[in-house]
């Protein structure tokens, strides 16, 4: 147990001197996250909308291809996005292996589908009233498709915000894309399962508490933003 | 009245399996109030969003002031609006609300002035309400607000779907004061639909009827949706209803046909014709209108609705038990 509480002093006496090594992760992991979410947004909520708020034929199809999507291994997205951009795979040629841009392509294909699932829910779940409401008040189609959005922003955040806690907590795809290297790749969960397989914990601590606080400042962002 | 404002050609609406509106043909002139009246899943709210070009027709042609018009369509989208029976309110302040159509059209002239001006013609006032967000109004006032951002746009054509639903009586009639005061403007047209057919007649120049969605010629007082069975003693068509009481009809042409009787072919008392039939029913509400020299009175006979007009001095208490008469040649199969 003592070896527990010890590695909680070290870790605040390495965040309080700001460690290098845990900032390097630190930046990694956020750098990497951002791009991914980024993307994800772009791609994913106009298809949620699209999921969510039209009827079209093969809409069920659909749903139950993203929703099956939602439970996508990490490992096994790693080990798709390795095949790929691995010298041997059609995209080997680009370079991307090992590099932050692989981490980001691998999390986008984890994020989008809980960003598209989650934006689709809630358009679902929107008034009906909402769309005869902005037509009847003269909207055009442009207007409606942004109106409807702002709408619902707070799912759309909520998404959003799933979407960072899953990308920025999983451990399979940085490790097998992004190939744990020191000051280059090496995010904070990947940092975690090294330094714990040394018997590091005060590191191993200090990054968890990092990535807690993270989540911390991200959630009360949202807050404020929803007052 | 007097220029066509619009005309329907054999249109109709389906939501899956269940026709809305079926082949509906019909013409609405422009000017006054329109009133719409019908049964629950007669098409009336469906029509209103054809009206509204909110939807397209599934068959036929919507035609506005002659020309074949659709959703979206620039020559109706600041034209025509449509308030729906539950207001909806977006996650803004009534202020915001109210001048959201004024932010829609890129019109950002002297908008507080109008918005205070749409306020208070459906009696609310500016300073007290224009802050608040819509979970801070009752129901009354969330129709109101929903009518001023309605108003603020000065439509030709003001469409709602029952206004007066799920209000009091003091917004009931300050929602009709502002209707009225809309509808007297030149070139002005309100069409509407109201559960309250005695609030409906008051308040329209015109009524028209619908039924399965389709416009009728005229109110029915009675209608009674089969099975229907012959009394194999006397031969005579009875619709079965509450603690085996029974209506007299005439011959089905199908076992499931619906029976409509005029609300004009409609009397108390027992007829003296030879085809006049009569049933007994418990008068429930009996309503008089300013004016008006008769009474509407609601019966309830064999369990099934019944409404008729009757003389003002002849109208019955209610609660009491009559009988209501009609001539079996009036009964209409529909």
């Amino acid at each position: 147990m003592d070896f527990i509480v010890d590695g909680f002093f070290r870790a605040l006496v390495l965040l309080i001197h700001g460690d290098p090594q845990t900032l390097s992760a630190v930046a990694t992991t956020l750098k990497a996250a951002s791009l991914s979410i980024g993307i994800s947004l772009i791609m994913g909520v106009p298809a949620g909308f699209c999921l969510g708020y039209y009827e079209f034929r093969g809409k069920k199809t659909a749903r139950i291809i993203v929703d099956t999507m939602l439970a996508l291994p990490t490992v096994f997205i790693g080990l798709l996005v390795y095949a790929f951009l691995s010298n041997r795979g059609p995209l080997g040629g680009w370079g991307l292996l090992f590099t932050i841009p692989a981490i980001s392509v691998g999390q986008t294909i984890l994020a989008l589908p809980v960003i598209t699932a989650l934006t689709a829910s809630t358009l679902d779940s929107l008034d009906q009233d909402l769309r005869l409401t902005l037509i009847s008040l003269g909207a055009n189609k442009r207007q409606l498709f942004f109106t409807t959005l702002w709408e619902v922003r707070y799912g759309i955040v909520a998404a959003a915000m799933t979407a960072m806690g899953r990308v920025m907590t999983e451990v399979g795809i940085s490790m097998m894309v992004g190939g744990n290297i020191k000051w280059h790749t090496r995010t904070i969960t990947t940092a975690i399962a090294l330094e714990t397989g040394k018997g590091m914990f005060a590191e191993g601590i200090a990054l968890g508490l990092v990535l807690l606080a993270i989540a911390l400042v991200v959630n009360v962002s949202v807050s404020v933003f929803r007052r | 009245m007097s220029r066509t404002l619009y005309t329907l050609s054999g249109v109709s609406r389906c939501y899956g399996a269940d026709r809305a509106l079926d082949c509906c043909t019909l013409t609405l002139y422009g000017g006054g109030i329109t009133g719409i009246a019908g049964p629950n899943g007669s098409g009336k709210s469906t029509l209103l969003k054809l009206l509204a070009f909110i939807e397209s027709p599934d068959e036929g042609s919507i035609f506005f002031q002659g020309r074949e018009e659709h959703p979206f369509s620039s020559a109706v989208r600041h034209r025509v609006t449509l308030m729906p029976q539950t207001p909806f309110l977006m996650r803004r302040r009534v202020f915001q609300n109210v001048s959201y159509g004024l932010a829609l059209k890129k019109d950002g002239e002297a908008v507080e002035a109008r918005v205070r001006q749409s306020l208070s013609r459906v009696g609310l006032d500016f300073e007290k309400f224009a802050g608040r967000w819509p979970h801070e109004l009752s129901g009354g006032e969330s129709q109101r607000v929903a009518l001023a951002a309605r108003l603020i746009l000065d439509p030709e054509v003001l469409i709602l779907d029952e206004p007066t639903a799920s209000v009091d009586a003091a917004s009931s009639f300050l929602i009709k004061n502002a209707l009225l005061d809309f509808a007297a403007k030149p070139g002005k047209t309100v069409i509407l639909t109201s559960h309250d057919a005695s609030w409906l007649e008051d308040v329209s120049d015109t009524v028209i009827f619908f039924f399965r969605g389709r416009q009728v010629p005229e109110k029915t007082g009675l209608m009674l949706f089969g099975p229907f069975y012959e009394d194999s003693g006397s031969g005579v068509w009875v619709k079965r209803g509450e603690k085996g009481a029974e209506i007299p009809v005439s011959s089905p042409p199908h076992a499931e046909s619906v029976a409509a009787v005029p609300e004009r072919c409609l009397q108390l008392g027992q007829g003296d014709g030879g085809d006049a039939v009569w049933f007994r029913a418990e008068v429930r509400e009996v309503a008089r209108r300013k004016g008006s020299p008769h009474a509407q009175v609601t019966l309830i006979g064999a369990g099934f609705p019944i409404t008729l007009s009757c003389p003002v001095g002849d109208a019955p208490d209610p609660g009491a038990m009559v009988d209501v008469t009609y001539p079996l040649t009036d009964l209409q199969w529909l």
